[in-house]
């Protein structure tokens, strides 16, 4: 018996035994429903596409629940005939033949559900058949059976091309998945900041600081405005290939459109330029890692951060497009002081990375109740606040003002009780109010800081 | 060989073929219904491939029901000699319990 005999006398026992489990269904009284893949060739399954099939079978399985078709029994096992799905059909008053016709449609309705084979049988055993006599997956132009016994296409060229459609799939399907995760976190993380009360002389839930033209409303305007973004530019990111001076426009293209829709949400009001453009470049920087290390590295993404940023503090001795804060400062102050936003990208978000993220690190943030995620993000922040150079501020005030709001901001973190702390914090609260100043870049900063957190704790191997 | 008992071989699953032997009086000859969604097709060249089987075991009389559901000449082959042998009781199994 050569080889091809025994793989052969392999898969027909594979399904001898998935005939007898559905059997087993049968003889219990209910109807039953398979799902497996249609691999043409030997081994009928790799590592993608039983990757593949989990994929599908976790799709179906939702399909089945959006249409309330209740399951029971189920079955999965992996045999020489590849990976196999098997589960008993809980009856209510539909047909078997609808039932069958729902599966038909999730197949057709699914761009790889020619690789599909999802079968019905009813409650005596007899499988549905929906009588179509399917195309081959391969040349598209006649019945499937008809290529296959006249094998008009070699095993190698269907499975190559099989091959093709599912890795090309998983990636897609990755790439979706990772963005909106990334653009979830982005959200998630502005939220958390603007939602932390009290704040220094920012705008938070309960007041709006020193700000007379916003309130906690507009910063939930501008922020439901802007999320939608996120998506786009992680993908940006996940499909980044150019050059990297190529990164910074195309991150600023998405970014320019999120700045109108924040001013038109705020009638005009700058409530988040400085977000848009720190969490666009910090999305980027996140999903090109990603896609192009399969995983996240902080060390990685803060010097890829530092050279697609290598331009950004450059480009305002040459343009005069910008008339943000950080501009006008670092025409006062220089880049190294007066830099904003811009130096900190510059520099990889190394404040974030050094004065923020370890306060945050050690504890999982989503686990912590109310009380506890109030006070590990105020510490988050007002060490942001002593260990940077907050042009918000600076633009308002002068040298003197940002380092006396240094030196509070410190002074708070270095309490030795609980009640010198609060006492402490009164005192920055009040220097923030009397001097009119609002730490917004140091803000922005904590948000930059609790994304990276939560990014740096996700699982991308999953994905 | 003479066919004794009834005996089956084969599944429904998609590539396979369900293959049922059973008894029939001598000089009857070889009676074989076929269902294949190929029947206009391939169904010539399926009845061969089950010919040669029996051709095979020397069978003279029988009745041979297949229901194929897109199975190649190997799986036929595979499936018809072992619903063969069962029913010749020369391999395990006669009905699938």
């Amino acid at each position: 018996m050569d080889n091809t005999d025994e793989i052969l006398k392999r898969i027909l026992f594979a399904k001898d035994s998935r005939s007898l489990l559905k059997k087993r269904l049968k003889d219990e009284g209910f109807a039953s429903l398979s799902l497996s893949l249609n691999i043409a060739g030997y081994p009928k399954t790799t590592k993608e596409i039983a990757t593949f099939f989990f994929l599908i079978l976790e799709q179906f399985k939702i399909f089945l629940l959006a249409n309330r078709i209740e399951i029971a029994n189920e079955y999965n096992q992996l045999d020489e005939a590849g990976n196999f799905f098997l589960c008993s059909i809980i009856p209510d008053n539909r047909t078997i033949h609808s039932i069958k016709q729902l599966c038909e449609d999730f197949e057709d309705h699914h761009e790889l559900g020619r690789i599909i084979d999802i079968d019905v049988a009813d409650s005596e055993g007899n499988y549905i058949s929906s009588g179509k006599n399917k195309l081959c997956i391969y040349c598209g132009s006649y019945s499937a059976l008809e290529c296959m016994r006249s094998k008009n296409h070699s095993y190698e060229d269907i499975r190559k091309y099989i091959f093709e459609k599912i890795e090309s799939y998983l990636i897609v399907q990755k790439r979706d998945k990772v963005c909106s995760q990334l653009a979830s976190l982005a959200s998630r993380a502005i939220l958390y900041e603007i939602s932390l009360t009290p704040k220094p002389g920012l705008v938070d839930f309960s007041s709006s600081g020193v700000h007379k033209d916003m309130d906690f409303h507009s910063f939930i305007d501008s922020t439901a405005a802007i999320i939608p973004y996120f998506f786009k530019i992680a993908e940006k990111g996940f499909q980044f290939t150019q050059p990297l001076s190529y990164a910074l426009p195309m991150i600023r293209e998405t970014g320019l459109v999120m700045e109108n829709e924040m001013f038109k949400v705020t009638k005009g009001v700058n409530t988040q330029k400085g977000i848009i453009f720190l969490m666009g470049v910090a999305v980027f920087s996140s999903a090109f890692q990603i896609s192009s290390k399969g995983s996240f590295s902080l060390a990685e993404f803060s010097d890829f951060t530092k050279e697609i940023g290598l331009d950004v503090l450059n480009e305002l001795d040459i343009k005069n497009f910008d008339t943000t804060h950080g501009k006008i400062c670092v025409e006062k102050y220089g880049k190294s002081v007066g830099g904003g936003a811009r130096q900190e990208v510059a520099n990889g978000f190394s404040t974030a990375i050094v004065y923020g993220l370890p306060i945050l690190d050690g504890c999982k943030l989503e686990k912590l109740n109310s009380s506890e995620k109030h006070t590990i993000l105020l510490n988050t922040l007002t060490s942001l606040i002593a260990n940077s150079n907050d042009t918000n501020v600076l633009y308002r005030s002068n040298l003197i003002v940002l380092e006396e709001l240094k030196k509070l901001a410190s002074n708070t973190l270095n309490s030795l009780s609980e009640e010198e702390k609060r006492h402490n914090f009164e005192i920055l609260e009040e220097f923030c109010l009397k001097k009119k100043i609002s730490p917004g870049g140091s803000a922005d900063l904590l948000a930059i800081t609790i994304f990276l957190h939560f990014v740096k704790k996700t699982n991308y191997h999953d994905c | 060989m003479v066919i004794k008992q009834q005996a089956q071989a084969g599944t429904f699953e998609s590539s396979d073929m369900l293959v049922l032997v059973e008894p029939v009086s001598e000089g009857t000859g070889r009676v074989i219904e076929l269902h294949s969604p190929v029947m206009v097709q391939f169904g010539k060249s399926i009845k061969e491939e089950i010919n040669n089987a029996l051709d095979e075991y020397e069978i003279k009389d029988v009745r041979l029901i297949c229901n194929d559901k897109g199975a190649l000449s190997a799986t036929i082959s595979a499936r018809v000699e072992t619903a063969i042998r069962r029913a010749l009781q020369i391999q395990d199994g006669v009905l699938p319990s």
